[in-house]
Formats: structure tokens, sequence, C-alpha cells
């Protein structure tokens, strides 16, 4: 039989014994840390899991017109074969960037017009790597989605409609 | 019936008709399917029976008719149904379904959750090509974006 108070202590006696243990590697100066003795044992939360964001976004139709008609110079060879699926001629690159992100962190482009896009590494599993999207744009509700990409494939994804005309594009490869 | 089965035919076939007693009415039919034949000339051929048909319609017609009131009851009772009771159920639930057909839009539009937004998204595939597969966004308010991104 264990009574309700001898499973209090045990938990008491767990935590105390844990905080003495963090408190003597913590207190420890890191001259005096033999490398061989600390365990090499790192937790898999504090594992850095790194994720190179590539990301170009482009406005398409009218809203890529709006400065003079643009085509397709500005697509690269991947994403111009992947636009062919579908029917729009102008596609204008907006915004373009890269980051080195973390597990949630998220990587925030920002838009003209006080717009944003904003990707965030959600989970990983080997090649295929889950990601939220949110489109920020203003005097709208934001959009939010999740989908799978697979690492060092491009992928186009279409965003909101451009106030303009056309859509927002974004082109993105996870490495 | 064999009655008018022998002035059908003597209409149809203008034999003078066997018993002198349905001479008259012989004569009154042929008149009547000439006048149907003229009236109905641009239509389909007259069926043999239809003078018969038309002496029905107009008999009945000529019956005394019935009050105004009744012939309203009458028309209610054979649209909603054989009883009364059935008729003032039948009526409140389509004044009901009405109701609510008429408020199902305005407390959908204020109490559900705003429709996804559809979009795409292209995959490239090893070979180079690509594939494309509809892609849904959630509506979110800002407040609630930024707390998940936090």
């Amino acid at each position: 039989m264990t009574s309700p108070n001898t499973g209090l202590l045990s938990a008491t006696l767990a935590v105390a014994l844990g905080m003495l243990h963090t408190a003597c590697v913590f207190a420890a100066p890191p001259s005096r840390t033999n490398p061989a003795s600390v365990p090499r044992t790192v937790p898999a939360a504090q594992t850095p899991a790194a994720f190179t964001l590539n990301a170009r976004v482009f406005i398409t139709g009218k809203a890529a017109r709006q400065h003079g008609t643009i085509g397709t110079a500005q697509l690269k060879g991947s994403e111009r074969e992947l636009t062919t699926y579908l029917t729009y001629r102008d596609y204008r690159l907006i915004q373009k960037g890269s980051a080195t992100v973390s597990l949630n962190q998220a990587f925030t482009l920002n838009l003209p017009d006080n717009a944003s896009v904003a990707v965030t590494v959600v989970s990983s599993n080997r090649d295929l790597i889950k990601i939220q999207v949110v489109w920020k744009l203003p005097g709208q509700q934001d959009l939010n989605t999740k989908l799978n990409v697979v690492r060092n494939r491009a992928t186009m994804i279409g965003g909101p409609r451009h106030p303009a005309g056309g859509i927002y594009l974004l082109s993105l490869t996870v490495k | 019936m064999k009655t008018q089965t022998l002035i059908t035919q003597c209409v149809d076939s203008g034999a003078p008709p066997p018993h002198p007693a349905l001479a008259e009415t012989v004569a009154h039919q042929r008149a009547l399917s000439a006048l149907l034949r003229q009236a109905y000339a641009h239509a389909a051929p007259e069926p043999p029976q239809l003078a018969f048909l038309a002496q029905r319609v107009i008999a009945r017609a000529h019956a005394q008719p019935q009050p105004l009131f009744a012939r309203a009851w009458l028309a209610v009772r054979a649209f909603f149904g054989l009883h009364p009771l059935w008729a003032w159920s039948s009526a409140s639930a389509a004044a009901a379904l009405a109701l609510a057909l008429a408020i199902l839009p305005l407390v959908q539009r204020t109490s559900a959750a705003p429709a996804p937004v559809r979009s795409f998204v292209i995959y490239q595939l090893p070979s180079g090509g690509g594939f494309i597969r509809v892609l849904e966004y959630e509506q979110t308010s800002n407040e609630e974006t930024s707390h998940d991104q936090s």
C-alpha cells in the first residue's frame, strides 16, 4: 500500500534532486568541467534543427502589369516551369529573402503596401517538412495554412488576391 | 353501356340507328361530334368517344353548383389533406419552414466561421515537372495568428 504522503514525499525528493543537479551544472565554471565526464546526451528539444528558407514573392496578372508588361523574365528556371500550370502571363518579383531558422521560428518577408508573408517550419520528418504560411494584408483577415513541402524542391504557393488584380505567389525552397 | 356503344357506332359509321327511339339521340351526337371535329380540327384526330366525354363534362357543368365557401373548403382540403387538423398542422409546418429558411442565412452570417479561401500549391517533381493541388487557407483574426506564431 502506498499512502498519499509517500507519493508526495517521493515527488518532492525528485524535484529537489533535479534542482540540485541543475544548480551544480550551472554553478560549475567551464574551466573546471571535465569534458569527458559530462554526459553527451543533449535533450532533443535543444537540438537546433536548422532549415534554410529561400523565398521569393511575386504578384501576378493585373497587379504585375501595373508598371508595364513584364512577362516571366523575373522567374527562375524551375519557377517558370512550375508556373506553366497557371494562366497568368506576368509575374513581378516584389520581395525575396533567405534565412536559416529553427523549428517554430517564423521567417517574415515584408511586402509593399504593408502586407507580409511569414513562413514557419512546424515539423520535419526526413525530407518532408511541414510549414505554416501566414499572409497578412491590411484591412483583411489573416490567411493561415499548413502544408508539407519536400526539402530542396521548389514549391509555388498561391496566396491571396492582390487588390489591383491577380494574386500573390510565394516561391519557396526549404533546404 | 350497350346503348352508348350502339350510338357511338352509328355516329362513327353514319349507319341508321337500329331502333327508332335512338334516332334523336344519334342525330344530337352527330351534331355535337361535328362541332367537336371543327373545334379540334388543328389538333389530334377525334377519338370515337369524344362526343360522350364532352356530353358528360357538359352535364357536370350544368349540375347545381356548390356554394362558394364549400368549393373553397373542398379545394383547401384537397390541397392539404383530408382532415382539418392535418390542414392546420400542414399550414403551420409550412410557415415554420419558410421562417427557418428566411432566418438561416442571417444566423449563418453572424455565427459561422468565415469560409476558407481556396488557393493552390505547385510541387516540383524529381523529374523536373510539377503537380498542382488545391490549398485552403483559414481566415483568422490578427490576434489569433500572432498568438499562433509566438
